[in-house]
C-alpha cells in the first residue's frame, strides 16, 4: 500500500501538523523521517495512507503549518511529490 | 511553616505537578531525538506544555521557548536586542536579572519612573524617555520587592507606536495577571516556571515575537542535524541540548492548574490573604508598610520594622516558622527608587496556597516582634 510522508523542519511543526489533522479526523502517525529523505539530517514526519494525503496537505496549508517536503513511499522507494 | 516567600519560588505546588514530574522521570526519554515510545512520549509531553503555555499567554506553540529560568530567558532577549552603547529604557523597579545583563552588554540604561505605586507617573516617564533611537524597552510587570503593578499595556502601546522593541519581565505576574504576547505586541516576554505557574525550579519560558534571537547556546536540537549551524526557526534555534522533561511536565501541570483556577481568582485570593496580613499591622507605629492606595499591588508586601535590621526580623520570624525574605531581593534599583536601599526591607509574598489564618498569624508575630523592643 502506498504511503505518504510529509516532512517538517522541526518536531514542533510536525506535532502541530499532527494536532491539526487529528482535529479533522485524519490519524497521521508522527515518525522519525527516514534517512533517505531527510536531506538536512534528523527530523520528524507525518506518515499517512496515500489516499488521504491530498486532503491532509490542503488542511496543513490552510492552517499555516510549515511543511518541508512530501514523499510517496512504495516499499523502499520514495518519490517526491509536490506539496 | 507559614511560607511567605512565593516571590522567590512557590514552595507548595499542586499535587498534579509532583505526579507529572515523577511520571516523566519514570517513563520518558529524550524528546525530539528518537522514534521509540518513550522518546515520542517525551516529545508529546513537551509539546503539551508549549500548547498549554500558548493558550495561557496568547501565543503560538512554536513561540514558546523553554529556558532554565526567567534570568536565562531575559538574557536571550537582551542579547538579541542590545549592543554596546545602545539606549535601553527600563523602569525604576527592575531586578538584577535585567540590570546585570544590560550592564554586561554595555547598554546606555535610562531609568524611567521611580515613584512607587504611581502608574500615571511611570507611564509619563516612559513616554518621555522612549525615543526613536531607543534600542529596547525592558520593564517588569510587577516589582518583586513591592508588588507594584506597572502600567505595561500603556508602555507597550508607546513602544508599538514608536517602533521600539518591548521586553516584558513577567516573573512576578505570570499566573496571577493577564499576560498576552499577542495583545502587548511584545518582542519577548520572559518568565520563570517555578513561581506563579507552580512548576518545578529549573524551568522558565521565553515567549518570542520579533526579531528572531541569536542563540546564547549552540548544540544538538534533533533537527537539521547535518548542518553545523543552529536552525533558523523556533523553538529549535534557542533550545540546544536535552530538555528538562520532568520539569517541563511539572510545568504543564502547573499551567493547567492556573488555567483551571483562573488568574483573576488567584489574584483575588492572594489579595484576600494579604489584607488579613496587612490590616492588623496598619496601626502598628513601629512598622512601615509599603502599600498602594490604588489597585496596583499584587500579593507582595515589603515592610520595615523600625530600629531592627531586616535580616534580624526575618531570622526571628523563621524561628517562629514564618518564612520570609529580607534584604535587597536582587533589586537594588527598586530599593533605590523607594528609598530603602540602606535598610533593605522584609518581604512577604503569598501564593494561592496561603490562607487568611496564615496571614493573621504572621501579622501577629510581626506585631509582637515590633513591639517587643528587642532590637537584636
Amino acid at each position: 500500500m502506498q504511503e505518504c510522508y510529509i516532512t517538517f523542519r522541526s518536531v514542533t511543526d510536525a506535532q502541530r501538523g499532527e494536532m491539526v489533522l487529528n482535529r479533522i479526523g485524519i490519524a497521521a502517525v508522527l515518525v522519525r523521517t527516514p534517512k533517505m529523505i531527510s536531506n538536512r539530517g534528523c527530523g520528524y514526519s507525518l506518515r499517512l495512507p496515500g489516499g488521504i494525503c491530498a486532503t491532509a496537505l490542503r488542511e496543513l496549508q490552510r492552517t499555516g503549518v510549515p511543511m518541508s517536503r512530501v514523499f510517496q513511499r512504495l516499499g523502499n522507494n520514495f518519490r517526491e511529490a509536490m506539496p | 511553616m507559614i511560607y511567605l516567600d512565593s516571590s522567590a519560588t512557590t514552595l507548595q505546588k499542586p499535587k498534579s505537578v509532583l505526579h507529572a514530574v515523577r511520571n516523566a522521570m519514570q517513563t520518558m526519554a529524550s524528546p525530539g531525538r528518537g522514534g521509540y515510545a518513550a522518546a515520542m512520549a517525551a516529545g508529546e509531553a513537551v509539546f503539551a506544555c508549549r500548547t498549554a503555555a500558548a493558550a495561557l499567554f496568547s501565543a503560538e506553540p512554536e513561540q514558546v521557548v523553554f529556558t532554565t529560568n526567567a534570568t536565562h530567558a531575559l538574557n536571550i532577549a537582551l542579547h538579541a536586542l542590545v549592543s554596546p552603547g545602545a539606549r535601553v529604557v527600563c523602569s525604576g523597579f527592575e531586578h538584577n536579572a535585567v540590570m546585570r545583563p544590560l550592564t554586561l552588554l554595555g547598554a546606555n540604561v535610562v531609568i524611567a519612573g521611580r515613584k512607587l505605586f504611581d502608574p500615571a507617573d511611570t507611564l509619563r516617564a516612559f513616554d518621555e524617555a522612549i525615543t526613536t533611537e531607543t534600542a529596547a524597552v525592558v520593564c517588569t510587570h510587577v516589582s518583586n520587592v513591592f508588588g507594584y503593578i506597572l502600567p505595561v499595556r500603556g508602555i507597550a502601546a508607546i513602544c508599538k507606536a514608536r517602533g521600539v522593541p518591548f521586553v516584558l519581565d513577567a516573573s512576578q505576574s505570570a499566573g496571577c495577571l493577564p499576560v498576552s504576547l499577542q495583545s502587548l505586541g511584545a518582542a519577548y516576554i520572559a518568565m520563570p516556571g517555578h513561581k506563579g505557574l507552580y512548576g518545578p525550579q529549573g524551568t522558565g519560558i521565553l515567549l518570542c515575537g520579533e526579531p528572531m534571537p541569536t542563540p546564547l547556546m549552540a548544540g544538538g536540537t534533533g533537527s537539521q542535524s547535518a548542518l553545523l549551524t543552529m536552525p533558523d526557526f523556533l523553538p529549535d534555534r534557542l533550545e540546544a541540548g536535552t530538555h528538562n522533561v520532568p520539569g517541563i511536565c511539572g510545568l504543564t501541570a502547573g499551567i493547567r492548574f492556573v488555567l483551571e483556577y483562573g488568574e483573576d481568582a488567584i489574584l483575588h485570593h492572594e489579595k484576600m490573604v494579604m489584607e488579613h496580613l496587612i490590616a492588623p499591622l496598619r496601626a502598628v507605629p513601629e512598622i512601615q508598610l509599603f502599600t498602594a492606595r490604588s489597585d496596583c499591588q499584587t500579593g507582595v508586601l515589603s515592610l520595615i520594622v523600625k530600629n531592627m535590621d531586616c535580616e534580624d526580623v526575618a531570622e526571628k520570624l523563621a524561628k517562629r516558622g514564618v518564612a520570609v525574605r529580607a534584604g535587597l531581593h536582587c533589586a537594588p534599583i527598586a530599593h533605590e527608587s523607594a528609598g530603602t536601599l540602606e535598610p533593605g526591607t522584609v518581604r512577604l509574598s503569598v501564593s494561592v496556597f496561603n490562607t487568611s489564618w496564615e496571614g493573621e498569624h504572621a501579622a501577629a508575630y510581626l506585631k509582637a516582634l515590633a513591639q517587643s523592643g528587642d532590637s537584636r
